[in-house]
């Protein structure tokens, strides 16, 4: 419950929308119906609240003939203009929307589905090849709260939360949990990067594991789970250090591997998350393992979530060559858009729908500014670990900008008409 | 000792005026205490469990004991990201916060006893008097697990 009058007020348990860890322990404060201070948040969330709150310059949806200028129009003429582009277009393209809401998101399927539209974006390239290969080699995975409550080994491999989720440490390394009441005392924390691992501080072990050996690493790994004592360390890893990372998963009572995007992002034809999931099998023979892949964008888990309620997989790489119009919306300004979109985005008609300015708005043809979910919209979003978590709106958005649901609800209306 | 006042010291005695310790009132006790005539332990009730913070804090206001942790603690707010490791890690901040348990910040306003809480994205420092270097004996005392597991090594603890 809110405290104080509306332009100054404590909003407690916002959820934090800088990344999909989704923490949703933050306090707002608003004075004069400013943002005044967040507690809780880390610095990312921290700077997205004040960044949506008190600096973003409001937008207005706009109409760039030839993609020049920038005319400022009406809603319902930038709505009209879209729906003209997504008419006449025979193979669109609706990119992005990791960073909205899953009611956004499903309305975004049901457009695509309406139009024809193939769907892309870094969530597909990262989240489906890592499902489609751990389902295929008997899929164990799980909750953060499971993490939380009763893992005891970490193993964060290819992966630095503290860049990725910068709360994720505190949550699972540091906290106690509610079955497991001591913490980082008996937790063992494990990372497996390419980098030195002295980078990691407050490691139970850090091994250098160069991306080229990954695969035989994994092999060693499982020979000596199912011996149930180190086999040889592959070449390139130190014994000893591989002696004892052997023996931690051979004694874990609940092991959980994160896996960050580099990982997930791996070439389909490699084994190498099929082996990881295989890993996970055989430790699961003896005690509980599981893997978490490591979403970024707030909402990513959802549009895999649309696609298995669906049955729409979008391919994880976009056909560019026969793409004429695109859509974009829920990304970023740190979202990795890919040469391919900016280069489309150059030569066919766009639609940009951004909650926030960005330099891709150069290229499209109709800008409709929306929302953004958790800070100037409601809705709910899916965690990294797939569990659902409403978002709470903390202020009007700016310019009384639609949420993306409206927009697309009121495109899909126009095209049924 | 020769800045404690007798004030000072008569705050930390249980103020029973028992006469155990041989004098008449616990303020006759405070005075022999400034003067080295008596030491804490002179004090039965002081032995207590309950008076245990105060007698610690005694010996330390005294000089008769080096205090084990106090000091400063200073947050490097360029290297701080907000990662909430101390505010979960911190022992104090577990037996007041049961949210910090699951690795969830504090309240806001806080209990009053927590030492830690990320405002603004950065670790910022509370209160110190209820850190373990203040209010705890022995090893604990010595408490310094915030500087030891802050990732960014944002932490120092200045003796």
């Amino acid at each position: 419950m809110a405290t104080s009058s509306p332009s100054n007020e404590t909003i407690p348990n916002v959820v934090c929308t800088g990344c999909a860890l989704l923490c949703d322990d933050i306090f707002v404060e608003m004075e004069d119906g400013s943002f005044k201070q967040g507690v809780n948040a880390c610095n990312r969330g921290w700077k997205k609240f004040q960044y949506y709150l008190n600096e973003l310059v409001p937008l207005n949806c706009q109409q760039r003939p030839g993609k020049q200028g920038g005319d400022v129009v009406t809603y319902d003429d930038a709505l009209a203009g879209a729906v003209s582009i997504l008419q006449e277009a025979k193979s669109p393209l609706v990119y992005g929307f990791a960073s909205s809401s899953l009611e956004d998101q499903q309305a975004i399927f049901e457009l695509a589905e309406k139009v024809g539209a193939q769907l892309g974006g870094p969530a597909f390239q990262t989240l489906i090849p890592f499902y489609t290969q751990a389902i295929n080699a008997l899929l164990y995975t799980g909750t953060l709260a499971e993490a939380i409550n009763k893992a005891d080994v970490f193993v964060f491999w290819n992966a630095d939360p503290l860049e990725s989720h910068p709360r994720l440490l505190s949550k699972v390394i540091y906290s106690r949990g509610f079955f497991r009441i001591t913490g980082y005392e008996v937790k063992k924390y494990i990372v497996i990067h390419p980098s030195d691992p002295d980078k990691f501080r407050g490691t139970t072990l850090g091994v250098k594991v160069p991306p080229e050996i990954e695969q035989e690493l994994i092999n060693a790994l499982r020979a000596s789970i199912v011996a149930g004592a180190p086999a040889d360390a592959p070449a390139g890893v130190d014994k000893a250090a591989f002696e004892k990372l052997a023996s931690l998963l051979i004694d874990a009572e609940y092991a959980i591997f994160f896996l960050d995007k580099s990982t997930l992002r791996s070439d389909s034809s490699s084994p190498l998350l099929t082996d990881l999931a295989g890993l996970v099998a055989d430790l699961n023979q003896k005690e509980r393992a599981m893997l978490l892949p490591l979403a970024e964008d707030l909402n990513s888990m959802g549009l895999f979530l649309h696609s298995l309620a669906t049955g729409r997989f979008p391919l994880a790489e976009v056909d560019w060559e026969h793409v004429d119009a695109i859509m974009v919306g829920g990304v970023e300004e740190t979202t990795e858009l890919p040469p391919q979109l900016l280069s489309a985005g150059k030569s066919v008609p766009l639609i940009f729908l951004p909650q926030e300015e960005m330099i891709l708005a150069k290229s499209a043809d109709i800008i409709i500014p929306v929302a953004a979910p958790g800070i100037t919209d409601g809705g709910t979003a899916a965690r990294f670990d797939g569990v659902a978590v409403p978002l709470k709106k903390v202020a009007e958005p700016k310019n009384a900008a639609p949420t993306t649901l409206q927009v697309i609800t009121d495109i899909i209306a126009r095209l049924s008409a | 000792m020769g800045n404690v006042s007798t004030l000072e010291i008569y705050k930390l005695t249980p103020k029973t005026n028992c006469k155990q310790c041989g004098k008449e009132t616990c303020m006759a006790f405070s005075m022999a205490l400034a003067k080295g005539e008596l030491q804490p332990e002179d004090c039965p009730p002081l032995l207590e469990p309950k008076f245990a913070t105060q007698l610690q804090q005694l010996k330390v206001l005294l000089g008769t004991v080096k205090k084990a942790g106090g000091g400063t603690t200073e947050i490097d707010s360029e290297k701080c990201d907000g990662c909430g490791v101390c505010v979960v890690v911190c022992p104090v901040a577990a037996r007041v916060e049961f949210n910090t348990l699951s690795g969830k910040g504090p309240c806001f306003p806080p209990d009053e006893h927590v030492v830690y809480q990320v405002v603004q994205g950065k670790c910022k420092v509370l209160k110190l008097d209820h850190c373990r270097r203040f209010e705890s004996t022995g090893e604990e005392a010595n408490c310094r697990i915030c500087e030891k597991v802050c990732p960014q090594k944002a932490i120092t603890i200045h003796e």
